[in-house]
């Protein structure tokens, strides 16, 4: 248990404005994959921007979630890392505007690619985390081959390695989404995306403090999905 | 609000909401029974209505309150009941000014909001924490769903335990159980239920979340079974609790477990505490009564802390007296991290702090960005040449030609007439060049100027009106707070310098030492005092100096367009 100064771990810690040592609390990563595509232009985009914001005032008002979740972006396309994961303290929703064609099939595996890679992280430096979530809204189809990021998506579901979920914003390509994501994917009333992002939050702070056994009771997302 | 009336009858008010959950929404109280001295007090009311069972389960607490329970915990004091007589919430005492543990248990949001918590209270902490598991177990009651935000600490580190209404009641002979749990504190003997609504809760589960709370306060948040495991394959917290995977034990190893890089090691405690980790942790803690109680822990860390001392070199780095050197010193030096920062006491009322000044410098907003200066629309006609110059332009053109054509003559018919006119057109084409050269070098010249005038302004422009001076201040404040930082263990090594070159050291040294830093301190803490109203000043003046200098700096950028301009002629 002793721990000599010769024996001391020269693993390095990863440079933030707070590294692990000094927030150790459990992650509960949540990456955004989010369709910015030109279709998105006008009232779409700004109420994905409002959203945002909503976003993180709505997970600031709980202080544990707050430490424990941590927030990442990838917008498309092109396909983008707006952000990269961190803690929610430190997370400040970006300002998106809209570009390009909807190459959704890359942006997934970038996704699933840099949930990766923070697991490992997470793992070298002895943080407990939670499921991932990867949470993707998309107002179109995807104009990229698909199909290799739906089997990533199965084989993630199938080891619980994360879990994938798709919204469907007006005009978008129902029937592939749902080819895409095995949980059903969900369709945006109108443009409730501030409603969205309150559901989001509330659930990520429910999954941040879940009891063992139950499957987990997430709210109801009636408030802005077609159900 | 409609009206809602506690056990004696009393109208109850309520006042504004304190917090909302799941069940219910908690809210400060406005009057009971007319009687506004109502701080202290704080209601739940129940989204739905509440069962037959949870109105027996606060009815009992109600009857079963007692002293300890009061002062430790936010314990129903009275049901309350609206008009049609039905149970719908209860009344409590508020925990005030108090915060949740995993503010003060977590480094980074400690350093933050708290900066004056040091090692002590947070030992001081798990102290109370354990006492108030201890009221509760001697009343027969176990909590059951152990959390971070069961545990509300004030600012003196006293704890009140808060949702009480979800703890395991024992009373008029049968239990009223606990249904919830949070998997990261429920104990091994516990993780693979799939529900709580059949099972009685122990003490001894109790024990493994309150060992699990003391560990995070002692060794800065860590959770006891979150650490590097070195078998394939991912190991979530629930599994490792299960496995009995304590990261830091001295099984460890086999467990294919070791503790995160970095981490601060239960060996900065006393043995008894590592002993009582390690049984908390095992196998044998989760047999019947196996883990040490609340009370065990409650005489323990009585004895720890006063085995406490402060470090020589940081008087805010408390830590176990037998240790042979300061652990938040080492981790300072070797790693890094600073879990403690400093609070000298000074002569700013002893409560300079770092953290929250530095803070106030930051919110200062830069100034928006007018480094470049934005041109207004020239129109600019080049100055005509003067008179002289504009016949001797053209007489120019003349002798060129005239010139030319001499030159030309007086090769093929070699007659002198011809040399004789070309060398006298050669001295005319000299002549003009003498002239216009005069005006290009006036011009040359006014433009050289206007340029450098132009580029002066532009500098000062650049620097009072743009972000340079603000920029300057803030690398100097930068430098200041650097300073302020390595001030104490700059006086440390001046301090052992002082006490090895001297046998016999003169105290009136060490004193004069002593106060050379804390003037030194002072000056520095002075300095980042002043700092934001130095950048807002500096804001200010540059605001002023926008208005004044975009003149004349319009006019300089005019000038240089003109001369540009006069040279094209040319």
């Amino acid at each position: 248990m002793e721990k000599s100064e010769e024996e001391v771990d020269i693993e390095q810690i990863s440079f933030g404005a707070e590294s692990f040592a000094e927030n150790p609390e459990p992650r509960c990563p949540c990456l955004l994959l989010l369709d910015t595509s030109a279709s998105m232009s006008g009232d779409p985009i700004n109420e994905l921007n409002s959203g945002l914001t909503a976003f993180k005032e709505e997970l600031a008002t709980d202080s544990l979630a707050m430490k424990r979740v941590e927030v990442a972006i990838i917008t498309f396309g092109p396909v983008e890392v707006k952000k990269t994961f961190h803690a929610a303290s430190e997370f400040t929703p970006p300002h998106l505007s809209t570009t390009g064609n909807t190459p959704m099939g890359q942006a997934i595996l970038e996704g699933i690619d840099l949930v990766g890679e923070r697991k490992g992280e997470y793992r070298s430096n002895g943080i407990a985390f939670y499921r991932p979530w990867i949470f993707m809204i998309t107002d179109g189809s995807p104009t990229d081959a698909w199909q290799s990021a739906a089997a990533a998506i199965k084989e993630g579901e199938k080891s619980k390695a994360f879990a994938f979920f798709a919204v469907g914003v007006k005009g978008a390509d129902m029937e592939t989404l749902g080819k895409i994501s095995v949980r059903e994917p969900l369709k945006l009333q109108g443009l409730k995306f501030r409603e969205l992002f309150l559901w989001l939050s509330n659930s990520m702070k429910s999954v941040s403090r879940s009891v063992p056994g139950e499957v987990l009771a997430l709210p109801p997302p009636s408030g802005w999905a077609e159900l | 609000m409609k009206t809602l009336l506690d056990d004696a009858g009393l109208p109850v008010r309520l006042g504004s909401t304190l917090g909302s959950g799941g069940e219910g929404r908690v809210y400060t109280v406005a009057s009971v029974g007319g009687d506004s001295n109502t701080a202290d007090l704080a209601a739940k009311i129940y989204h739905s209505p509440v069962s037959p069972d949870r109105r027996k389960k606060l009815q009992c607490m109600v009857s079963g309150q007692s002293d300890p329970l009061q002062k430790l915990t936010a314990w129903p004091i009275s049901t309350l009941s609206d008009q049609n007589g039905s149970v719908c919430g209860f009344l409590m005492h508020k925990a005030a000014e108090a915060f949740p543990v995993h503010h003060i248990y977590s480094p980074a949001q400690r350093k933050r909001e708290h900066p004056e918590v040091n090692w002590d209270f947070l030992v001081n902490t798990a102290r109370n924490t354990a006492a108030a598991f201890h009221a509760i177990h001697a009343h027969g009651h176990v909590i059951g769903d152990v959390n971070p935000n069961l545990v509300f600490v004030s600012r003196d580190s006293r704890v009140r335990l808060i949702d009480c209404d979800s703890f395991q009641i024992f009373g008029k002979g049968k239990y009223f159980l606990c249904e919830v749990g949070v998997p990261h504190f429920t104990p091994p003997e516990l993780q693979e239920k799939s529900s709580f609504s059949n099972i009685i809760r122990q003490a001894n589960h109790d024990n493994f979340g309150l060992a699990v709370l003391i560990f995070h306060l002692l060794l800065m948040g860590r959770h006891p079974f979150a650490g590097v495991y070195t078998g394939s394959g991912d190991l979530v917290l629930e599994k490792a609790i299960l496995d009995f995977r304590y990261a830091y034990g001295r099984n460890a190893r086999q467990k294919q477990t070791k503790p995160p890089p970095n981490s601060v090691e239960p060996s900065i405690l006393s043995q008894t505490i590592r002993l009582y980790f390690e049984q908390a942790f095992s196998a044998a803690g989760a047999e019947p009564d196996g883990r040490p109680t609340a009370q065990d822990w409650v005489s323990e860390l009585d004895a720890f802390r006063t085995q406490l001392r402060a470090c020589d070199d940081n008087p805010n780095h408390h830590f176990f007296a037998s240790l042979p050197h300061c652990p938040w010193c080492f981790q300072e030096q070797h790693l890094d991290i600073s879990y403690f920062i400093p609070l000298i006491s000074d002569h700013n009322g002893g409560s300079f702090n770092l953290i929250r000044v530095w803070a106030r410098i930051e919110a200062v907003p830069p100034p928006k960005s007018v480094n470049e200066f934005t041109y207004p629309p020239f129109s600019i006609t080049p100055a005509a040449l003067p008179p002289e110059a504009q016949f001797q332009k053209i007489m120019g053109v003349l002798t060129k030609v005239m010139a030319a054509f001499l030159a030309f003559g007086s090769l093929i018919t070699l007659n002198p007439m011809f040399i004789l006119t070309a060398i006298a057109a050669s001295a005319g084409l000299l002549a003009h060049r003498t002239d216009t050269n005069k005006e290009r070098r006036k011009r040359e010249h006014r433009l050289n100027a206007a340029r450098k005038a132009f580029s002066t302004l532009h500098a000062q422009w650049k620097r009072e009106v743009g972000d340079g001076r603000f920029e300057e201040k803030l690398r100097e404040l930068e430098r200041i707070k650097a300073d302020l930082e390595a001030l104490s263990r700059q006086y440390a090594r001046e301090k052992d310098l002082l006490q090895s070159h001297s046998n016999h050291m003169d105290p009136r040294d060490l004193d004069r030492l002593k106060q050379n830093f804390a003037q030194k301190q002072q000056q520095l803490q002075n300095d980042l005092l002043a700092g934001p109203d130095q950048l807002k000043n500096i804001i200010q003046a540059s605001q002023a100096q926008r208005r004044s200098l975009s003149t004349s700096l319009e006019k300089a950028a005019l000038n240089v367009a003109q001369a540009e301009a006069d040279m094209t002629v040319l």
